[in-house]
């Protein structure tokens, strides 16, 4: 597999701050790449590196196997970003800012190429409207058109979510998803909401603190956990008894926290597991299906806390 | 690249409202002050007359438009700095308040490109404005009061013969553009460290104004100081009215004031090219 | 008795025979300049002034009797009054009195002394003159008042037209601290040193090309532009 993105033990610190620590990823190309994290766990600092707003204090960028430096910025000719919010020149149109950014990129695009591309983020018909009067939604969408429109192999978003309504998330999503799909782009995406990675990416990365914590396939990471239920008893210890008897291993297919049992193993059905405590006696109060990544998240992050 | 690049800025700065108060401030107060300096004009002649009126016939026309548009140039010269910062603080700036550094620079450009179309551009707007600043002193002037010689009535009387004038005030816009530039760099300078053009620019006019005063106060002490500040030869474009023209004088001005523009500018860079953009 | 009625007598008659010399004297002066009608010349003219620094200029000058001229230049310049009529101004005045102080030989020629002392009495320079005996021009020229302080003006003179003596070079020196040029506010830190304020300034004028008699249209006279008159 082709790598297109990758990082070795990138670190970047402010002042006494460490950022980002020693944080090597990889990207495939085809990938669309979740980038998770909590707030604050470096995601932002990492992205404005790999697009070279900051430059790291160590470690190195390579991008379609080319070094990533002050001196040598020629291969983001490849790359389309996003970094945050997008923000563009107030006083332009939507279409004099496309241009000018494309400019940019040494390409000079022509009108049909700037409404094709406003067409598809669904701005075409704002074409000629001064940007200081659209809405978050459409600057975000304006954002994602501008990172387009030099046709990237390789598209770095920021959070692109980030404020808007559900209607809004779910385009971006949908967007996002017809990249990849549609026009096989190579997508780099970071958020800090699970379901929306969930939803969107193959592979997958979650750092903390600046720190990767794990990484790999969405999938390979959800079958790990694929068999994960929440039971919730009147009989924790009678229960823990029950799941010891049915050589369940405690720490590795099941966890208890309080009075919740998480099951994570395929060595017995919930269904089974739920008979089983009824004839043993134990009620059960609830049981249901956990929200896996959400929950992996979670733990991993607030585990390193 | 890089006329792309400069075209792009200076396509942002004319589309800029701040970039046109200067041609605003000036296209309505510099005729308002030749019209007043011109019903009033002979104001000088007159005080010649009564001045040596008694022995000497005085002839030729005194007050007539390159005198006025001299008028214009040492009253009005000291406000066009006020008007370049306003460009100036706001080239890198008004980048980091926009949040547009972080379209700019995700660009794959050497950062050091960006420094320099931005401040070429800059220079484009200061040629620009200090051309419009001579025209609309002189135009005006000259036709409604028509030319003849120049009296410079400064520290020295001086009488510039016509034939020379234009020569003269072409030295004196020129020496100008230089002075502003070096204001420019300055405000540019400023601005790259900075995400917020108000900084820069009150920034640049407090360090104009401090060393202008610095280089008037009468004390021995400051007398040291003054040759090494760069206000001192912002004054260069009053040499080009002197008679005979000091051309080494000049010449070091002008040579001092473009060192500092190099000093600003690689400052600039230097600092630029590895900003962390954190807006 | 007899010989004081005498001596004032005779004091009298030196005192009035004088005063008719003097009379005489500048009689024949304007007699001499009366002969032209008119003349045009042009002229160089080169101001030395310890504050002022004014290059070689040119002008020309256009005369008609009894007192219209115009002074034609694309220059700024300042030239004497004297430079027109070669003369003092209180030599056209009514009310004046002369009187011969001397006699000096300039140039090997013999030159009278006059004083012209005004009888207006708010006209307050007085003018010496120094008279060339034999065409009754003014080679010399001196001015003392308290506004003015001390003007000295030199005439060269040469025949035009084998008839006319007219100036070919005019030199006024002036106390520099009289010419006082209204200045504009400071700009330069630089001070001057204004010492050289008391020295003296010095206005030359050379004088080419005469044209005398041939007439001028009295239109010459009327545009302004250009001149003072």
């Amino acid at each position: 597999m082709e790598v297109v993105l990758e990082t070795k033990n990138l670190s970047k610190k402010f002042k006494k701050i460490t950022a980002v620590d020693n944080l090597s990823l990889c990207v495939y190309r085809g990938d669309v790449f979740g980038f998770l994290g909590p707030n604050g766990a470096g995601k932002s600092t990492t992205i404005r590196m790999l697009t070279s707003l900051i430059y790291p204090d160590e470690g190195e960028i390579f991008i379609f196997n080319k070094k990533l430096s002050p001196s040598s910025k020629s291969v983001l000719k490849k790359v389309g970003a996003i970094v945050e919010s997008p923000d563009f020149y107030l006083y332009l149109t939507a279409y004099k800012n496309l241009e000018i950014l494309a400019r940019l990129y040494g390409f000079t695009p022509t009108k049909n190429q700037i409404m094709e591309i406003l067409d598809f983020v669904g701005l075409a018909n704002r074409w000629n409207s001064k940007v200081k009067t659209f809405s978050h939604g459409m600057k975000q969408r304006l954002g994602i058109a501008q990172a387009l429109l030099h046709n990237p192999e390789l598209i770095i978003l920021d959070e692109p979510t980030t404020g808007l309504d559900p209607q809004g998330m779910k385009e971006i999503r949908e967007l996002v998803i017809s990249l990849s799909k549609d026009k096989g782009k190579t997508i780099f995406i970071s958020s800090h909401l699970l379901h929306e990675v969930e939803l969107i990416a193959n592979r997958m990365i979650i750092i903390n603190k600046g720190q990767k914590v794990v990484e790999g396939y969405v999938k390979d990471l959800l079958d790990k956990d694929k068999a994960q239920y929440v039971f919730q008893v009147s009989n924790i210890d009678e229960a823990k008894n029950v799941l010891v008897s049915m050589n369940l291993i405690p720490g590795e297919d099941f966890r208890i926290n309080q009075n919740e049992i998480t099951i994570s193993t395929k060595k017995v059905s919930a269904t089974d597991l739920n008979k089983t405590f009824v004839q043993k006696g134990i009620d059960v109060f609830a049981f249901y299906p956990r929200r896996t990544l959400e929950e992996y998240f979670l733990e991993i992050t607030h585990g390193q806390k | 690249m890089i006329f792309t690049l400069v075209s792009i800025e200076l396509y942002k700065i004319f589309k800029k409202w701040r970039t046109y108060i200067g041609f605003l401030a000036f296209g309505i107060f510099i005729p308002i002050l030749i019209y007043g300096v011109s019903v009033s004009g002979n104001h000088y002649q007159r005080i010649l007359q009564r001045n040596i009126g008694d022995q000497f016939l005085i002839v030729g026309n005194l007050v007539n438009g390159w005198y006025v548009a001299f008028i214009t140039i040492q009253a009005m010269i000291i406000h066009i700095p006020f008007f370049i910062t306003l460009v100036g603080g706001d080239l890198f700036a008004g980048e980091g308040s926009a949040g547009t550094y972080r379209m700019l620079l995700t660009r794959p450009l050497k950062r050091e490109l960006i420094v320099v179309s931005k401040f070429i551009a800059g220079f484009i707007y200061t040629f620009i404005f200090v051309l419009f600043f001579a025209l609309i002193s002189t135009l005006p002037s000259i036709y409604f009061l028509g030319v003849g010689d120049l009296i410079v009535p400064l520290e020295k009387i001086v009488v510039i013969p016509s034939k020379e004038i234009l020569t003269r005030f072409l030295l004196a816009y020129f020496s100008s553009f230089i002075s502003m530039c070096v204001v420019l760099s300055l405000a540019g300078l400023f601005s790259s460290l900075v995400n917020n053009a108000i900084g820069p620019i009150v920034g640049t006019m407090a360090v104009i104004v401090i060393f202008l005063i610095i280089g008037e106060l009468p004390f021995e002490f400051f007398e040291r100081i003054a040759p090494f500040l760069f206000t001192k030869y912002m004054t260069v474009w009053l040499d080009a009215f002197d008679y005979p023209i000091d051309w080494t004088k000049i010449f070091n001005s002008l040579l001092i004031l473009l060192g500092h523009i190099v000093l600003f500018f690689a400052i600039t860079i230097f600092y630029f090219r590895k900003k962390d953009i954190l807006t | 008795m007899k010989k004081t009625f005498l001596l004032i007598l005779i004091l009298i008659n030196v005192l009035f025979s004088q005063d008719k010399n003097a009379q005489r004297i500048v009689e024949n002066i304007k007699a001499n300049f009366d002969l032209i009608n008119d003349y045009i010349v042009e002229i160089k003219g080169k101001v030395d002034f310890p504050d002022a620094v004014i290059p070689e200029l040119k002008a020309k000058i256009f005369f008609k009797k009894p007192d219209k001229f115009k002074v034609e230049s694309d220059n700024f310049m300042i030239i004497p009054k004297q430079s027109i009529r070669f003369s003092p101004e209180i030599l056209y005045e009514k009310d004046f009195s002369t009187l011969i102080i001397g006699e000096v030989d300039i140039d090997k020629v013999k030159h009278f002394i006059v004083k012209l002392i005004s009888n207006n009495p708010e006209v307050e320079e007085v003018v010496t003159i120094w008279v060339n005996s034999k065409n009754y021009t003014i080679r010399k020229m001196n001015v003392i008042g308290s506004r003015v302080g001390k003007v000295e003006i030199d005439f060269y003179y040469k025949l035009i037209d084998e008839k006319y003596w007219l100036p070919e070079k005019m030199v006024a020196i002036f106390e520099a601290s009289r010419i006082r040029f209204p200045r504009i506010r400071k700009i330069e830190k630089e001070q001057k040193d204004n010492s050289d304020l008391y020295g003296e300034g010095k206005i030359t004028i050379e004088y080419f090309n005469y044209v005398v008699n041939k007439g001028i249209d009295d239109k010459i006279f009327e545009d302004k532009k250009k001149s003072v008159k």
